[in-house]
């Protein structure tokens, strides 16, 4: 008897679904991550006039940025490390990190870096994106971002798993 | 001039309100890091298999993990109901301790010792069982963990001791999960509450920091025995089990200043020996602290240092009521103290973005391993005191040759003044296939020192002590993103074990020990996980694991041949309402006495995220309520597992 209860119960669960909101895809969201982390972020030494976000090999994160600003800021995605000499913004995906012509590039100043992965990160990063089952949080690493002349917003420094 | 001025202004505010329309369709950041999403399972970040953070998929041996949100709509309520939900964990209980058994290997009256268990990299078996402790009395309450990591295989060469069959590392949460005021509150029908209170700060410094207080109890607990004894059956209300705890962290970016400690008495009725008509009070007190201190310090670029320092206390006290000569009721006491003080220094040095290398000690120093046992703390009968040295060196080689490939070596060596040398190898290759498969392959050696309690156990009954338990494995995992978002793996493993320490718990009132026969063990995890767009997500597992005496084939007792865990979560109506069901089936586990038979059991919950600060679980654990034995214990006696029970849960962050 009481099987069968709990048999209807799922059943007239599964009925009573009605759609949910929908999950973004992984690129959608590193590309709204990637757009809060700039604007929590002051470049206290010459801000630059406007933001020149740059995307390694990563397409998915790149359109959905390009989506994102519509045009109030130039994208372009990355093919190359020597193409990153503009950029103000760098995001870098896991796959770089044994590449270091595209690490080398975390060490430069004046430039807002958000990458995936603890490897990455340990290279020289202002921001990591970390990877969990369900999720995707953050750290921060607030040394690195505050001797690049950065200022980041408390309000994000909150929300951040770790800040180094 | 006019209409041009307000042309202009117009036209200002139409390009004002369309960028704040761009920002407004782009959720808070608060929002992005609280949506689900389906994870690519090699970019999920672990540290427990390799000792420091990195991507799962760079690791050349499994970590499973169990999340806080999982924690929180499965209702778990400890350890042993967080890790039966592991792949080729099987966890029973006689109501006092949880009993782990992994890939097959299971020992009657194994506090799980061959696992190793930490919290936040702290070793917490204690020096005289090497018990882990997974029950009620486990350090850290269910909602203070952010996730906890599994690792199954041979890990002594980065752990050393005790990792045999796996490594469990409990991770706790930090400031960005733990802030303001949280009040936990779990209670079932079964006279279970747990109260825990909590609160935690983070400044924008990077200053954080919280701190827990709990308390739980069980009263009237059924008895674990089929057929209690007609004296014990009139005291049920007497059969219960109280813990309290307190918990603390502050952090400062790298460094971390931990502690937890936890009280606990036991009480359950039970017949005296001499006299099978009379019934009193067993009774168990037990105080676990442990207090750590943990710094990673960059010294360049390319290397890091880190340091743990950790000190541990251990004490338990039994007393057991007997009728003594003279015919009065009294109490053997047996009482149990351990201290001990862990150093470890980690060098973690990578030279180029293709290598990696981690060089690291592990000191010991046991400064406190002794028991009293005595009558009524007066008449001493047996008093045993002895310290320890222990020290493990290692040494790990991570080398990416191509972008598909990646070789994995290391070593560690253990010393310690009780004669123990040990050599643990470890080799490893990953080779990633395509971008969604990438197939390991690892070979792993372990061992397990007997413990103080085995060792003094021996010398006391004038027998040699044992040998180490020694096991190598090798194991093949295969692991792939298939179309629809399904992420499959498979690890086929394979396992030689020698000198397994085992207890003759005969006619001797103290046991003694000695090196089991052969083993071999062999098996298959598999796991396949999904998650859908509409937030419903499933997980499933099935194990399948042999392990048997090599000389006459015979199959060890208490572990299953088979396992089949399910876990779904389905929104219904909205985003913040789940149904939550949780499926554990196993085969029939032979003991010394005979054969248990298998059985499936399941679990409903419906959890409800009334708002970000409330969450509410409602549920059935053991639906059906299939009555189901186990025999943990050396007596082999078979012990009823949880019955159905309904249970609440509360969460809530009240500022």
């Amino acid at each position: 008897m009481s099987r069968l209860l709990v048999v209807f119960i799922i059943a007239a669960g599964a009925c009573l679904i009605s759609p949910v909101r929908a999950q973004p895809a992984q690129a959608t969201l590193k590309a709204a991550l990637l757009y809060r982390f700039v604007q929590y972020s002051e470049w206290s030494d010459n801000p630059p006039a406007q933001q020149h976000y740059c995307i390694a090999q990563d397409t998915g994160v790149f359109n959905s940025l390009t989506e994102i600003l519509a045009k109030q800021a130039q994208v372009s995605l990355l093919t190359a490390a020597d193409q990153a000499s503009e950029c103000t913004v760098l995001y870098l995906t896991a796959e770089l990190a044994s590449k270091p012509e595209w690490s080398q590039l975390l060490q430069a100043s004046d430039r807002l870096t958000v990458v995936e992965g603890a490897e990455l990160f340990r290279q020289g990063a202002m921001f990591g994106l970390i990877a969990e089952p369900n999720r995707i949080s953050f750290r921060v690493n607030l040394t690195i971002a505050r001797q690049q002349g950065f200022h980041l917003s408390a309000q994000m420094l909150k929300l951040a798993k770790e800040i180094h | 001039m006019v209409i041009r001025y307000t042309v202009l202004i117009k036209a200002l505010l139409l390009c004002l309100s369309s960028a704040e329309l761009q920002a407004q369709q782009v959720p808070t950041l608060e929002e992005l890091l609280q949506q689900p999403t389906a994870t690519d399972p090699t970019l999920i970040e672990v540290s427990t298999s390799a000792r420091h953070a990195q991507s799962a998929g760079k690791s050349a041996q499994v970590t499973y993990i169990i999340t806080d949100e999982e924690i929180r709509r499965f209702s778990l309520r400890n350890l042993i109901e967080i890790l039966s939900l592991f792949p080729g964990l099987y966890v029973s209980s006689d109501t006092s301790y949880g009993y782990l058994s992994a890939r097959g290997i299971g020992r009657p009256g194994d506090y799980n010792a061959r696992v190793l268990l930490l919290v936040d990299g702290t070793r917490v078996n204690d020096n005289i069982y090497d018990a882990g402790m997974i029950g009620n009395n486990f350090y850290i309450d269910p909602q203070l963990i952010d996730r906890v990591e599994y690792s199954p295989g041979s890990g002594s060469a980065l752990y050393g001791n005790n990792a045999f069959l796996g490594v469990v590392n409990v991770i706790t949460k930090r400031g960005n999960k733990l802030q303001g005021g949280q009040l936990a509150l779990a209670a079932n029908q079964r006279d279970q509450i747990d109260l825990s209170m909590s609160y935690g700060l983070r400044h924008a410094s990077g200053h954080e920091g919280w701190v827990s207080l709990s308390r739980s109890q069980q009263d009237d607990i059924a008895f674990a025995d089929i057929n209690p004894p007609e004296p014990v059956l009139s005291q049920q209300t007497l059969n219960n089990d109280l813990n309290h705890k307190l918990a603390a962290s502050y952090r400062y970016r790298r460094l971390q200043l931990q502690m937890a400690g936890v009280a606990r008495t036991r009480q359950e009725p039970v017949v005296l020996a001499e006299d099978p008509g009379r019934s009193d009070i067993f009774k168990i007190t037990n105080r676990n602290y442990f207090i750590s201190l943990q710094h990673g310090l960059s010294l360049s670029d390319k290397s890091e240092l880190y340091t743990h320092l950790s000190t541990n206390g251990f004490d338990l006290t039994t007393f057991t009521p007997f009728i003594f000569p003279t015919g009065e009721l009294r109490r053997y006491h047996f009482d149990v103290t351990g201290r001990w003080t862990n150093l470890d220094l980690r060098l973690s040095y990578q030279p180029g973005p293709s290598h990696h290398l981690l060089f690291g000690v592990d000191g010991q120093h046991d400064q406190h391993q002794s028991y009293q046992f005595s009558i009524d703390d007066v008449i001493p009968v047996l008093g045993v005191s002895s310290n320890n040295n222990r020290i493990g060196l290692y040494l790990q080689h991570g080398w990416q040759f191509t972008d598909n490939h990646k070789f994995i070596s290391g070593f560690r060596y253990d010393y310690t003044e009780q004669n123990v040398r040990e050599f643990s190898p470890k080799l490893g290759w990953i080779w990633q296939l395509t971008d969604l498969q990438s197939v390991r392959l690892s070979y792993g050696t372990a061992f397990r020192a007997p413990n103080e309690y085995e060792q003094k156990s021996n010398l006391y009954n004038e027998l040699p002590v044992p040998a180490s338990e020694l096991i190598d494995t090798l194991e093949v995992n295969w692991q792939a993103q298939l179309a629809d978002d399904w992420s499959v793996s498979a690890t086929f493993y394979h396992s030689q074990v020698r000198n397994l320490i085992t207890g003759n718990y005969g006619e001797s009132a103290i046991v003694q020990f000695f090196n089991d026969r052969a083993v071999e063990a062999y098996g298959i995890e598999t796991t396949a996980a999904k998650t859908w767009q509409s937030g419903a997500k499933l997980q499933l597992s099935a194990s399948s694991q042999r392990a048997r005496y090599k000389n006459d084939q015979m199959e060890l007792t208490n572990s299953p041949e088979h396992l089949f865990k399910t876990q779904y979560s389905q929104p219904l109506w909205r985003d913040d309402l789940h149904i939550n069901w949780h499926m554990f089936a196993t085969s029939a586990r032979t003991s010394r006495l005979g054969q248990m038979p298998g059985y499936a059991r399941h679990d409903l919950l419906l959890s409800w995220q009334y708002n970000p600060k409330l969450h509410i679980v409602l549920g059935l654990k053991n639906v059906f309520d299939k009555t189901y034995v186990d025999a943990p214990l050396p007596s082999a006696a078979a012990l009823r597992q949880p019955r159905r029970t309904a249970e609440l849960s509360v969460n809530w962050n009240f500022f």
